[in-house]
C-alpha cells in the first residue's frame, strides 16, 4: 500500500470516531459561558512590585504563605532552616550499589533520615536569552546533558529513510553545535529516550525496532514492547551497546536516574509486574526482587534521584488497559522511597482526584520536591504533590490557567503551581509554562510552593511559545522552533544574579 | 508572594450588557463559538474518542476563550488560538490516561459496499490508531481531519514544525506496521 492510499485510508478509519453532531445541551452550555465566568482577572505573577508597598507585600506574602505552609501543610518544620552539613552530597555518582541485588527488607523508618538539603548559593532574578543557534541535521531533540565542562545532546536524525537514527552532538557552550561522528551500527533502528551520568562515562536508553504485534480478529491483537536498548560510553563519543539485557526480556522502562549509589530504572515486564533495576556503572544490570508489600499491583511511572537516595512515582491497583480503548487509569496515585536504591519503600501520598490518579514525574529541589500526575482518570487534567523528604506527599493547589474544574481549588494564600512543565536539578526547581497572554514565562523555586517568575533579557525577539528545556550549572538550555525552522533551534538561557 | 499576588486581581461574575464594550466582546464571543462549534467538537471527540469528554474539552477551550478574549492581539489568527486552547486540553485530558497495547476483543464489522478486505484494513487502522499517544493521534487528526499543513499544526501544538513531521511519519509507520502484522496472522486480516 503506498503512502498516498495509506493516508486516504487512514481518514476513513479516523472517521469511526467521528463524535457526530453537536448536541444542544452543548450548545446552552457554550452559550451560557459569558454568564457563568469572571469578566475580567488581573492575574500579575511578577515579583518585581518597586516602591514601599510592595516591601509591605513581600513581607506579608512571606508571612502569610509561610504560616499557611507550616500549619496547612504541616510539612516545613526545621526543614526550614540552612542545609544540614551532615547531609549527603547531591552529585550524581559516587560509589556502586554494594553487593547483590538481594531481596530488600522493606522498613517504617529510612537508615538515614532522608531530608533534602543541598544547598544553594546566590539567587536567580532573571534569564538572559542568547541568540538562537541550530542544531545542524538534528530532528526532535531527545536529552541534553552537561558533559566534560560542555554539553552532549542526543536527538533523532533527519533523514529520509524509515529506519530511526540517533545522533549526537556536543557543544563548549551551548550556542555552536557540533554533530559528532559515532559508529551508527550501535544503534540499529533505535530510539534513545534519556541521557544520565554514571560513574565512568554516560548512559543512554531507549528502545529498538517496531512493536511486534501478532493476532488480530476476535481473539484481539497483542503487542510486545519494543526490545530495551542500552549503551555506555567513556566519552559521548564512542558508544557501546549493552550487552547483558536479558533481564530487560519483554521490560518497558519508565525511568532511570543516578544517585549517589548508582543507577536505578524502574518500569515493569507486563501488567502488574513492576520492576527495578539497579547498576553501578550501567554495563551490568541487576533486577531487585521487590516485596509483596508496598509493591502489589504497583506500577511506576518515574524515577528521580535525590541527595539522600532515590524517589519514584506511579500508582497501585487499577484495571489493566485494554488496547484499543482509551479507557482512563484506574489506579491511585503512589510513590516510593530509597536511600540506597535496593531498599524500596512505600510513601505516604494523600488522595487528590481518587481513583484515576497517578503521581507522574517527579522535580527535585533544594528545599523540596513536586510530582505532576493525572486526577480522575485524566477526566480533570493533571494535579501535582509536593513534598519535603519523599515519604510523605501533599496535594498542591494549581494556578487557575491550568486547571480544570475538579482539580484542587485554589485558596486565599495557599501557593499553586504555576505550570505542569517542572524540571530540577536538585537545588532548584524551573517550572516552564505560558503566562495568561499565552507567551512563554518561566518561574523557579526552591520548595515547589514559593514561585518566581523570571523576566526575561537578552535576545529575546525570537523566544518561541513553548520549549524543551535542560537544567545545566548557572541556567538552562532550550530547544524549540524559532521562524518556522524545521530543525531544532537551541537557546542558552543564563540565570542573572 | 505569587499567590498572594495572585488574589489581587478583580474576579466578578459578569451581568450581560446590552450595549458597550462588554456587549461588544459578548457578541463576538458567541458569533465566533457558535460558528466554530461544530468543528471543535468534531476535533476533540476525533482526538480523545468520547463524545462526552469531547464536549466538556469544547466547553473548558470556550471558558478559556471567554476568559483570555481581550488578550488576543492578533485577531486574524484567532482560529489557530482557539485550535490550540483545544488542543492543550484534549493533550492534558488524555495524559491520564493509560493506553498500552495488550489484547482486543472487537465485534466483527458488518460488510458494506466496500470489499472485505478494505474493511479488515480499516478496522486494524481503526485500532492502531487508538494506540497512538496524545500527541501522535492530535498531529494525525489535524493533518488529515482538519486538513492543516505541518506549520498550521505546529502552530497549534507549540511543537516544531520537524517534530510535527516526524510524528506524523512515526504515526503512519505504525499503521503500516499495524497492516502488516495482520496480514501476517493466519487468516489475514478479518
Amino acid at each position: 500500500m503506498n503512502d498516498e492510499r495509506l493516508e486516504g485510508e487512514v481518514r476513513t478509519a479516523l472517521q469511526k470516531d467521528d463524535p457526530g453532531p453537536v448536541r444542544d445541551e452543548l450548545r446552552r452550555r457554550i452559550a451560557a459561558v459569558p454568564d457563568a465566568m469572571p469578566t475580567r482577572r488581573n492575574l500579575v505573577r511578577s515579583p518585581h512590585v518597586s516602591g514601599w508597598m510592595a516591601s509591605l507585600r513581600a513581607v506579608a506574602a512571606v508571612v502569610v504563605v509561610g504560616a499557611i505552609i507550616v500549619a496547612a501543610l504541616g510539612l516545613r518544620g526545621s526543614n526550614l532552616g540552612p542545609a544540614s552539613s551532615a547531609s549527603p552530597s547531591a552529585t550524581p555518582t559516587g560509589p556502586a550499589p554494594s553487593g547483590s541485588a538481594a531481596t530488600p527488607t522493606p522498613s517504617a523508618t529510612p537508615v538515614t533520615a532522608p531530608s533534602a538539603t543541598s544547598p544553594i548559593t546566590g539567587d536567580w532574578h532573571g534569564l538572559r536569552w542568547s541568540a538562537p543557534s541550530a542544531f545542524p541535521g538534528a530532528q526532535a531533540i531527545d536529552d541534553i546533558v552537561t558533559w566534560n565542562g560542555g554539553y552532549i545532546a542526543a536527538a533523532q536524525v533527519q533523514r529520509d529513510n524509515p529506519n530511526q537514527q540517533p545522533g549526537f552532538w556536543s557543544s563548549s557552550d551551548a550556542t555552536t553545535w557540533t554533530r559528532l561522528n559515532i559508529d551508527t551500527t550501535a544503534f540499529p533502528d533505535s530510539q534513545i529516550n534519556g541521557l544520565v551520568h554514571t560513574a565512568s562515562g554516560l548512559l543512554a536508553w531507549g528502545w529498538a525496532g517496531e512493536p511486534v504485534c501478532s493476532g488480530s480478529g476476535e481473539g484481539g491483537t497483542t503487542c510486545e514492547p519494543r526490545p530495551v536498548m542500552l549503551w555506555t560510553s567513556p566519552d559521548g563519543v564512542s558508544w557501546t551497546q549493552v550487552a547483558d539485557i536479558s533481564t530487560f526480556k519483554g521490560a518497558t522502562i519508565e525511568g532511570v536516574t543516578a544517585g549517589s549509589q548508582g543507577l536505578v530504572a524502574v518500569g515493569d515486564t507486563g501488567w502488574n509486574k513492576t520492576a527495578i533495576w539497579v547498576s553501578a556503572t550501567g554495563a551490568a544490570w541487576q533486577r531487585l526482587t521487590l516485596p509483596a508489600a508496598g509493591f502489589k499491583d504497583a506500577h511506576f511511572s518515574s524515577v528521580s534521584a535525590t541527595s539522600w537516595g532515590y524517589v519514584a512515582g506511579g500508582a497501585v491497583g487499577g484495571q489493566a488497559p485494554v488496547c484499543c480503548v482509551s479507557l482512563p487509569s484506574t489506579g491511585v496515585a503512589a510513590a516510593w522511597w530509597s536511600t540506597d536504591g535496593q531498599t524500596w519503600t512505600r510513601a505516604s501520598v494523600q488522595r487528590t482526584g481518587g481513583v484515576g490518579s497517578d503521581l507522574g514525574a517527579i522535580a527535585v529541589g533544594a528545599q523540596g520536591m513536586v510530582a505532576v500526575g493525572s486526577a480522575s482518570g485524566g477526566k480533570s487534567g493533571s494535579t501535582a504533590w509536593t513534598s519535603t523528604d519523599g515519604r510523605t506527599w501533599k496535594p498542591i493547589a494549581l494556578a487557575p490557567d491550568i486547571a480544570y474544574f475538579g482539580a484542587p481549588a485554589v485558596s486565599p494564600g495557599v501557593p499553586t503551581l504555576p505550570a505542569y512543565t517542572i524540571e530540577g536539578d536538585g537545588a532548584r526547581l524551573i517550572a516552564v509554562g505560558q503566562d495568561a497572554a499565552f507567551q512563554l514565562a518561566i518561574w523557579t523555586s526552591l520548595d515547589g510552593l514559593d514561585w518566581q517568575q523570571l523576566p526575561f533579557s537578552g535576545a529575546t525577539a525570537a523566544i518561541p511559545s513553548t520549549i524543551d528545556d535542560y537544567m545545566v550549572p548557572g541556567g538552562l538550555i532550550a530547544v524549540g522552533a524559532a521562524g518556522g525552522s524545521q530543525t531544532g533551534t537551541s537557546w542558552l538561557i543564563t540565570a542573572l544574579p | 508572594m505569587m499567590a498572594i499576588q495572585h488574589l489581587e486581581g478583580a474576579i466578578h461574575v459578569g451581568a450581560r450588557t446590552s450595549e458597550g464594550p462588554e456587549a461588544e466582546r459578548l457578541a463576538a464571543f458567541e458569533q465566533f463559538t457558535q460558528g466554530r462549534l461544530e468543528r471543535a467538537y468534531r476535533l476533540a471527540g476525533l482526538i480523545l474518542r468520547d463524545p462526552s469528554e469531547a464536549e466538556d474539552a469544547v466547553h473548558d477551550a470556550a471558558v478559556q476563550a471567554w476568559l483570555h478574549w481581550k488578550e488576543l492581539r492578533d485577531q486574524e489568527r484567532m482560529d489557530a488560538w482557539f485550535d490550540r486552547i483545544l488542543v492543550n486540553g484534549c493533550r492534558a485530558r488524555m495524559r491520564g490516561r493509560s493506553i498500552r497495547p495488550l489484547v482486543l476483543a472487537d465485534p466483527p464489522e458488518a460488510p458494506g459496499p466496500d470489499s472485505l478486505a478494505r474493511l479488515g484494513d480499516r478496522d486494524v487502522l481503526h485500532r492502531a490508531l487508538a494506540t497512538l499517544d496524545a500527541d501522535h493521534r492530535i498531529a494525525v487528526v489535524l493533518r488529515y481531519i482538519a486538513e492543516l499543513t505541518p506549520g498550521e499544526i505546529a502552530a497549534r501544538t507549540g511543537a516544531r514544525e520537524g517534530t510535527v513531521k516526524s510524528r506524523l511519519h512515526y504515526a503512519l509507520r505504525q499503521m503500516r506496521a499495524a497492516l502488516e502484522a495482520a496480514e501476517r496472522t493466519p487468516g489475514g486480516l478479518r
